[in-house]
C-alpha cells in the first residue's frame, strides 16, 4: 500500500490521552500495591531462605540458586512434578476435555427432558464443595465401598492400591460439567446452517463430527484446554482431604508439596521457589496450546 | 434421473405457530419452481422440510414417489444452496466441492475429476486452493453451487441464494442460474422474496402469504391473472394500484364506478359467481394507467389528476398523483416535463382492469390470457396444477368455492 507522502503526521493514529491518567491511577496504585509488587516479591522469595518461624524468617538472606540445586536433587519434588503432569494431563487435559466434550454433544442431540436431567446432575457435582467431593469418593473408593463391591473387590482399598488414578476420576467427576458448559456454549455458536449442508450433502455423524464440528471447535478446545489446566495445575483441597499426599508420596503434587514445604516444614523461601516451578508449568502449558491453535485455522 | 417432488397437505406448526398450512404443492420433473412470499410466510420452512432439516406436522412429502417424511436428509439426495451458503470455512475450495462425495464414498478420481468438470462450468479453476474467507460474495456463491451441482441431485433446493449479492453480480447470477438450469434440468425449488427473481426465472411461481399457498402459475399468468389481492399486490413494480370502486349490473350488462368514472366491463372478461353489485377493489397496473398525451387509442378512460411526485428512472418516471381523493402511481415516459402539482390527464385502458372482492380480496374477474391458445406448455400444466391448488383451498375455505368453481369454468 503507498503511503500519502508530505502530508505529516496521520489525524487517525491513535493517541494516548494524559488526561486518562488521573482516572486510571488509583486503579494502577491497587493492580501495583495488591497484585504486581506481591508476584515480583514471591519471585524474589523463591531465591532466600526465609523460613516460616524462627531467625530465619527475620535475618533471611538471598541465597541465590541454592533453591534450584536443591530441587534437582530433591527426589520427592522431582516425583511430586512428574505426578503433577501426570494428573494434570490425564484428569484435566485427556479426561475432562473428552468427556466434556462428549457430553457437551450427545446433550446437544438429546431430548429436551433428558438434557435438563443430565445436564443439572453433572452440575450438581460441580456445585459440590470439594471437600463433600472429597468424602463421596473417599467413601467410595475404600474396601468394602461401592467401587470395590461394583469391580468385586471387596477387600482392596482403592485408595490405597491405585491412589493417583481414584484422585483422578474425583477431580475429573468434580470439574467435567466446567468443560462441558465451555463446549455447550462453542457448539451453541457454530454456524447452523455449515453443519446443515454437510448433512444434506450426506456426511454420516460421525464425519461431521470429525470434518466439520471438530475442526470448527478448535477455538473453543484451546480455551477449555488453557482454563482448565491452569485450574487444575493448583488443585490442592480434593487431593488433599482425600489422601494428604499419600500413600507415601503416591499422590504428592507440587501444591501438596508446597504446602509441606512452606507450612508444615516451615521452609517458606524452599516453597515459594516450587511454586515458581508449578508457575513456569503453567506457562509451558499455555505456549503449547497457544501455539497449535496458531498452527493451523 | 428427474423427479417430481409432491407436498401433500403438509402442515408445519411450531409451538403455537403455524408456519405452513396445508400445502399442496407439486414440482414437475425438472422444472424451476419458485416458491415467493414475504418474510415468515413459510417459504423457507418449505423448503427445509422438503431438504429434510424440519419435518412436517402433518401430511406428506415426496421426492418422486418416495415418501421422505422421514428419511433422514443424507438419504434424500438432495442438494440445498444456502442464504448464507455455509460453505465450509475451514476447508479449501476443492476440499469444499468435494466433501459431498467424499461423504458419498467416491473414488478419489472420479472425484477429481467431477470437481475438474464443476469448477470449469463455474468459472472457479484459479481458486481450487483458496479458503471461503479469501472469496468475494459472488465467488463463495459460486462454490456454493458448484457444491450442489457436482452431485447431480435429483432435487436442487435454493433458500434465497442471491439476496446477499450486490445489484449488479445479482442480476449476473440470476442469468447463469437459469443458463445452469437449461443445461442440466434438475428440478429445482427456488425459494425468494424477490418478485423480480420469481417473475425471471420461474417455470412456475409459487405465491406464499401467512403460511398458505395463494396461487401457482406461470409468470405472465400470475401477472395477467392474480387471484387476489395478495398476489395482486405482490407481483409487479411498481405495486399495482388498489382504489374503491363499485359494481352495478343493470340489464344483464356490468359496470364499474371508480375514481370518478364509470365503465362497463369487457364482454371478454367474465365475473365470477362471487361478484356482487355494490363495493369493490379496482386494481390498477401503474403500466395501464398512462400519460393521456402518450397513450394508445384503446385507452379510452380518461381521469384528471394532480401530481403528487415525480421519480424519473431514467427510461422512464414513475408520477404518484391523486385521483378523486386517491393516490395513484403511473408510469410515464421519461422526460414528460410533468411536474409536482400540475394537472394532469390520465388515460386508461377498460380492458385492464383488475376487479376484487372488496371483503374477501379474491378476484371476481376472470381475464381473457393474453395469446389464447398460443401458450407455452408450462402455462397449460399450470393452470391444471392451478384448479388441483383450487381444490384444496375450496376444502378449507367454503367462501372461495364458488369463486374458483366459477373461474374453472370460464377457463
Amino acid at each position: 500500500m503507498a503511503v500519502a507522502a508530505g502530508l505529516g503526521p496521520r489525524l487517525d493514529r491513535e493517541r494516548f490521552q494524559w488526561s486518562s491518567l488521573a482516572m486510571l491511577a488509583p486503579a494502577l496504585a491497587l493492580l501495583g500495591v495488591l497484585f504486581i509488587f506481591p508476584v515480583l516479591y514471591s519471585g524474589y522469595l523463591g531465591f532466600t531462605d526465609l523460613a516460616l518461624v524462627g531467625s530465619r524468617s527475620r535475618d533471611y538472606q538471598f541465597t541465590g540458586l541454592d533453591n534450584v540445586t536443591r530441587m534437582l536433587s530433591d527426589y520427592v519434588f522431582i516425583k511430586s512434578s512428574w505426578l503433577t503432569i501426570i494428573f494434570v494431563v490425564g484428569s484435566a487435559i485427556v479426561g475432562q476435555t473428552v468427556l466434556g466434550m462428549a457430553l457437551a454433544i450427545l446433550l446437544r442431540n438429546a431430548l429436551v427432558s433428558v438434557r435438563a436431567v443430565i445436564g443439572s446432575i453433572v452440575i450438581v457435582a460441580w456445585v459440590l464443595p470439594e471437600i463433600t467431593v472429597a468424602l463421596v469418593w473417599y467413601a467410595f473408593s475404600q474396601a468394602g465401598g461401592t467401587l470395590s463391591i461394583l469391580l468385586g473387590h471387596t477387600d482392596t482399598n482403592f485408595l490405597v492400591a491405585v491412589p493417583m488414578l481414584i484422585v483422578s476420576l474425583a477431580n475429573l467427576w468434580r470439574n467435567v460439567a466446567f468443560s462441558m458448559l465451555v463446549f455447550s456454549a462453542g457448539l451453541r455458536n457454530l454456524p447452523t446452517e455449515v453443519l446443515e449442508a454437510a448433512e444434506v450433502e450426506g456426511a454420516s455423524a460421525w464425519r461431521r463430527y470429525r470434518m466439520v464440528v471438530l475442526p470448527l471447535l478448535k477455538p473453543t478446545i484451546v480455551t477449555n484446554l488453557l482454563l482448565v489446566t491452569i485450574l487444575n495445575l493448583s488443585e490442592f483441597t480434593l487431593i488433599y482431604a482425600m489422601t494428604q499426599g499419600g500413600p507415601g508420596i503416591e499422590t504428592m503434587t507440587l501444591p501438596l508439596y508446597v504446602y509441606q514445604e512452606a507450612f508444615v516444614f516451615h521452609q517458606l523461601g524452599y516453597g515459594t521457589a516450587i511454586s515458581l516451578v508449578l508457575v513456569l508449568i503453567g506457562a509451558l502449558f499455555s505456549l503449547l496450546f497457544v501455539r497449535a491453535s496458531r498452527s493451523q485455522v | 434421473m428427474l423427479s417430481e417432488v409432491r407436498f401433500e397437505g403438509v402442515h408445519k406448526i411450531f409451538g403455537t405457530e403455524t408456519a405452513v398450512e396445508d400445502l399442496n404443492l407439486r414440482v414437475n420433473a425438472g422444472e424451476f419452481l419458485v416458491l415467493v412470499g414475504p418474510s415468515g410466510c413459510g417459504k423457507t420452512t418449505t423448503l427445509r422440510m422438503l431438504a429434510g432439516l424440519e419435518r412436517p406436522s402433518y401430511g406428506r412429502i415426496l421426492i418422486g414417489d418416495k415418501l421422505v417424511n422421514n428419511v433422514s436428509p443424507r438419504f434424500r439426495d438432495v442438494a440445498m444452496v444456502f442464504q448464507s451458503y455455509a460453505l465450509y470455512p475451514h476447508m479449501n475450495v476443492y476440499d469444499n466441492l468435494a466433501f459431498g462425495m467424499r461423504a458419498r464414498g467416491a473414488a478419489g478420481s472420479v472425484i477429481a475429476q467431477r470437481v475438474k468438470e464443476t469448477a470449469e462450468v463455474l468459472g472457479l479453476a484459479q481458486l481450487m486452493k483458496r479458503r471461503p474467507s479469501e472469496l468475494s460474495g459472488g465467488q463463495r456463491q459460486r462454490v456454493a453451487l458448484g457444491r450442489a451441482l457436482i452431485r447431480q441431485p435429483q432435487v436442487f433446493l435454493m433458500d434465497e441464494p442471491l439476496s446477499n449479492l450486490d445489484a449488479g453480480l445479482r442480476v449476473q447470477m440470476r442469468a447463469e442460474l437459469s443458463r445452469l438450469h437449461e443445461r442440466f434440468r434438475v428440478t429445482t425449488l427456488y425459494v425468494t422474496h424477490d418478485q423480480v427473481e420469481a417473475m425471471t426465472m420461474g417455470d412456475r411461481i409459487a405465491v406464499m402469504n401467512s403460511g398458505r399457498l395463494q396461487q401457482v402459475d406461470a409468470p405472465e399468468t400470475l401477472y395477467d391473472n392474480p387471484a387476489n389481492i395478495f398476489v395482486a399486490g405482490f407481483i409487479g413494480s411498481p405495486r399495482m394500484n388498489f382504489v374503491r370502486g363499485s359494481l352495478t349490473t343493470t340489464r344483464g350488462v356490468a359496470a364499474v364506478e371508480f375514481l370518478g368514472v364509470t365503465t362497463p366491463l369487457s364482454s371478454r372478461a367474465k365475473l365470477t359467481a362471487e361478484a356482487a353489485d355494490g363495493a369493490v377493489t379496482v386494481g390498477l397496473r401503474p403500466e395501464d394507467l398512462m400519460w393521456r398525451r402518450a397513450a394508445p387509442p384503446e385507452s379510452t378512460l380518461t381521469l384528471s389528476a394532480e401530481v403528487d411526485v415525480v421519480e424519473p428512472m431514467g427510461h422512464e418516471a414513475y408520477v404518484t398523483a391523486v385521483c378523486a381523493g386517491e393516490t395513484v402511481t403511473s408510469r410515464f415516459p421519461p422526460r414528460s416535463g410533468v411536474r409536482t402539482r400540475d394537472r394532469i390527464e390520465l388515460a386508461l385502458n377498460p380492458a385492464r382492469l383488475h376487479l376484487f372482492d372488496a371483503r374477501s380480496g379474491n378476484t371476481i374477474l376472470q381475464r381473457p390470457v393474453a395469446g389464447g391458445a398460443e401458450l407455452p406448455r408450462s402455462v397449460g400444466e399450470a393452470r391444471v396444477d392451478e384448479s388441483e391448488e383450487g381444490r384444496s383451498e375450496r376444502q378449507r375455505e367454503p367462501h372461495t368455492r364458488s369463486a374458483q368453481s366459477r373461474a374453472e369454468e370460464i377457463s
